[in-house]
């Protein structure tokens, strides 16, 4: 009889749905992993276990008991814990403060017992062997050290299972080496420990067992003698590509649009060299933290960058803000359309105008109110964005795919010659999706370089003619879309690690 | 999808605006019943008059406000400016020159605050508190806290001319407006301020250079906080430390009348400003002919200022339950 049982679980958001019919026995004393792509649902099924969210069918069981956790809190009280991706660590207050939070020992009166909050401290980072002092400010701390104060915080509330989602996406080698000291001695004081990454070197490492999802199901749980990379390589990735993708690039002509030579930045990415051609959509494809976005931000001036050339058209170029990548035709379509690309609470019209306000104006510096409101109508039409008489609609009324949609409205009116589009389909429905597909196909047709940056295998191989992969900030391989298959990418990715096993 | 259509939108008229014609209608009506003398030429003159330096000074802070800043310097500078302006004079320094040199200035305290807040990572409202503390201490300093004046004969007849019947302040006020009003349409610098009021990150992005964008945004608020006071010594013939007390809290309270959001940049404009500083001006000119003391004049600035927040967020949460 296993002791966490996550028996048919299944949960939608809208129409989206995100894990089906998930069943997974974990068992006392084990360091059970969950790997999946971006997106498989690997975070949403353990928030279903912490209380988070609730699922909408199927139940979890504990020692063979139903739980019913409506909140965070109650699945404290079933003895479970989560050490969320982003730490929620308050900079400001003291190492011991922090993992008392809003559970500090009090004297009579409801006074806060100072001496035995940092005693109590003391002996937690003791328990599990971090070297904190209690009276320490959090935020001074390394990022290592502010993990191990999340994890004490867990297990100052006796909890039994202990999660960890992406635990190791910001440490250091040697801060990994000594999470993985204490997850193992965890374990053996017989917690059940629940690891999620997408590292496989580190799952096969320190996993007892592990289970892989992929699109919200369960593909298997495999022992540790089965755990080869290889296969839980083609468990995460074994599906079929649909014919919803447009055809590739009619003719390649090669011409180089952007060159880009041993570029570097410290801590995100390292020694990256591709090129963008004119008439194709490259694809760029790394899980999160590849260093996709950040080698894109570089290139387009949003960041620095520490070495290496970039050459647009055969000239070398090192653009300080966006602006003057713009002015180049360079444009950078954002992942985050929320926060990096649209203005949520100003209308479709000002949207589309916001890249290209200069080419909107006539007499130096007034705007040509008849020229926007061309322009907005064009891309309305031609890109199909709902409803039609949407122009002085608030962005924020729009429907997912339809904001995606104005967002590359934006970018198009700014006439690129070189166009970064970042996950230009998250987020949107199928359709819409689609649609997007072909439209970046379209461009490439006409003659413009896209560079697609995506963590969606069949996205990457069903949009692209090339395919750039990227790992832990470094550039894996650079294959040809003839014949590829999404184990090939993937092997590419983790080439390093499949080396070394 | 008709989401815009309701009671929230009478057409292409904003609920907001609206709200403040009606409530100018009422305050009017309430004030020509209780008083004959209300709806006269001079006490509409009075109106103006008392009112006129903010006015001027709303149309800097409506852009400071929509870039999501706030500039409390204002309060600081209008005194400054007029003190300032004052000296030059005395020591016989041409009007243009001496006021070119006032609005240069005031430029650069602009630019310094946007030095500041930008070097320092600091709030505006941090920044333009410390910097209007330190300006308001040197106007102190310089006239050891009495009036300057006594200035030059032909700088004091400035106040006694007339253009078409109107004072210069009217004549400059009326231009500025009018300036502010067709740039705020039409411009692409005015819509630029939206757009990084509305969303920083998204704005540089788009190729916005949004440093310089915040700069421009202060000097302008400094230089017409300036201009507002050398007006005033215009209007008094004199200067002094006292002017512009608490106009920088009645100047952001019009601007949040006017439909401005404190709470959110990129939201605002300069149409709804001139309405807000029409109603400012109606209400405080009721209070003086009402006889109520002008020690509450403060208590109700605050009060509005929380009451306009209200309805304009009140306004956006409406909305948003709708669609």
């Amino acid at each position: 009889m296993s002791y966490l049982k996550v028996d048919h679980i299944t949960k939608s958001f809208g129409n989206n749905k995100v894990l089906t019919d998930i069943s997974i026995d974990f068992e006392k004393g084990e360091i059970h992993s969950l790997i999946g792509e971006n997106g498989a649902g690997k975070s949403t099924l353990m928030k279903i276990i912490g209380g988070i969210y609730q699922a909408d069918s199927g139940q979890i069981l504990i020692d063979g008991k139903p739980a019913n956790m409506r909140d965070p809190v109650e699945a404290y009280g079933h003895g479970i814990g989560i050490v969320h991706q982003e730490l929620s660590i308050a900079g400001n207050m003291t190492a011991a403060q922090n993992v008392f939070v809003n559970n500090e020992p009090v004297k009579k009166c409801g006074f806060i017992d100072w001496n035995r909050l940092y005693a109590d401290a003391a002996a937690e980072f003791e328990k599990i062997g971090a070297n904190i002092d209690p009276k320490a400010i959090a935020g001074t701390l390394s990022v290592g050290m502010q993990q191990m104060i999340e994890i004490s915080k867990v297990l100052s509330k006796d909890v039994n299972v202990l999660i960890l989602d992406e635990p190791t996406s910001a440490l250091s080698d040697n801060e990994i080496e000594n999470l993985f000291r204490i997850l193992l001695e965890l374990k053996e004081r017989g917690k059940l420990i629940i690891f999620i990454s997408h590292k496989l070197n580190e799952i096969t490492r320190i996993s007892d067992r592990v289970s892989v999802l992929r699109d919200g199901v369960c593909t298997g749980t495999l022992d540790r003698e089965d755990m080869e990379v290889q296969t839980i390589i083609r468990m995460m990735v074994g599906r079929s590509i649909d014919a919803l993708y447009p055809p590739k690039a009619k003719r390649r002509d090669n011409k180089k649009a952007l060159t880009i030579e041993h570029i570097s930045r410290k801590g995100k990415f390292s020694d990256v060299s591709f090129d963008i051609r004119y008439g194709e959509i490259t694809g760029m494809f790394g899980l999160v933290g590849a260093g996709r976005t950040e080698c894109a931000f570089s290139v387009f001036g949003a960041d620095k960058m520490d070495e290496g050339q970039v050459y647009l058209d055969g000239k070398q170029v090192r653009f300080k803000n966006p602006a003057q990548a713009i002015r180049e035709g360079l444009c950078y379509l954002s992942e985050d359309r929320k926060a990096l690309g649209l203005f949520v609470d100003m209308t479709v019209k000002e949207n589309t105008v916001a890249a290209c306000l200069k080419s909107m104006c006539r007499y130096g510096e007034f705007l040509d109110e008849n020229r926007i409101r061309e322009n907005t109508e064009n891309y309305i039409k031609e890109l199909d964005i709902h409803p039609e008489d949407c122009r002085n609609y608030k962005v924020r009324n729009l429907s997912g795919g339809n904001q995606q949609k104005v967002l590359f409205a934006k970018w198009l009116a700014a006439k690129p010659k070189i166009l970064i589009v970042d996950e230009p389909a998250r987020g949107v429905d199928v359709g819409a999706k689609t649609m997007i597909h072909h439209i970046l196909r379209q461009l490439a047709d006409t003659g413009m370089a896209v560079w697609m940056i995506s963590s969606e295998l069949p996205e990457i191989l069903g949009v692209s003619d090339r395919v750039i992969v990227m790992h832990e900030g470094h550039c894996r391989g650079i294959l040809e879309n003839v014949g590829l298959t999404e184990e090939d990418i993937m092997r590419t990715a983790f080439r390093e690690e499949v080396r070394h096993e | 999808m008709n989401k815009r259509k309701g009671i929230l939108s009478f057409g292409r008229i904003n609920f907001h605006y609206l709200v403040l014609i009606v409530m100018i209608f009422i305050v009017t009506a309430a004030m020509t019943v209780y008083s004959p003398y209300f709806l006269t030429v001079n006490n509409l003159q009075v109106l103006i008059d008392t009112f006129i330096m903010e006015a001027v000074m709303a149309l800097g802070m409506t852009m400071v406000i929509i870039s999501g800043g706030i500039d409390l310097t204002v309060a600081g500078i209008l005194p400054f400016s007029s003190i300032i302006l004052a000296l030059l004079l005395m020591r016989e320094v041409p009007f243009g020159i001496a006021a070119v040199l006032v609005l240069l200035a005031a430029a650069a305290i602009g630019c310094l605050t946007n030095l500041l807040r930008r070097s320092l990572n600091l709030h505006p409202m941090v920044v333009t508190m410390a910097i209007a503390a330190v300006i308001k201490g040197v106007d102190l300093t310089i006239t050891g806290g009495s009036a300057v004046s006594g200035l030059p004969e032909s700088f004091t007849r400035l106040g006694a001319v007339r253009i078409l019947g109107m004072p210069v302040s009217w004549i400059v006020y009326i231009i500025l407006a009018a300036v502010f009003l067709y740039f705020s349409k039409n411009n692409r610098w005015f819509l630029q301020v939206f757009f990084v009021g509305g969303n920083e990150d998204a704005a540089k992005l788009s190729g916005i250079k949004v440093e310089a964008l915040y700069r421009n945004v202060y000097v302008i608020s400094a230089v017409l906080a300036a201009v507002a006071g050398i007006l005033t010594a215009i209007t008094y013939s004199s200067a002094s430390y006292s002017y512009g007390t608490n106009a920088d809290l009645r100047v952001i309270t019009t601007v949040a009348i006017g439909g401005t959001s404190l709470t959110h940049g990129g939201s605002g404009s300069i149409a709804g400003t001139l309405l807000g500083t029409l109603f400012m001006a109606i209400i405080y000119n009721a209070f003086v002919m009402s006889g109520i003391s002008t020690y509450y004049q403060d208590v109700v600035t605050g009060v509005f200022l929380i009451a306009a927040v209200l309805l304009s967020e009140g306004i956006k949460v409406l909305k948003e339950r709708k669609s």
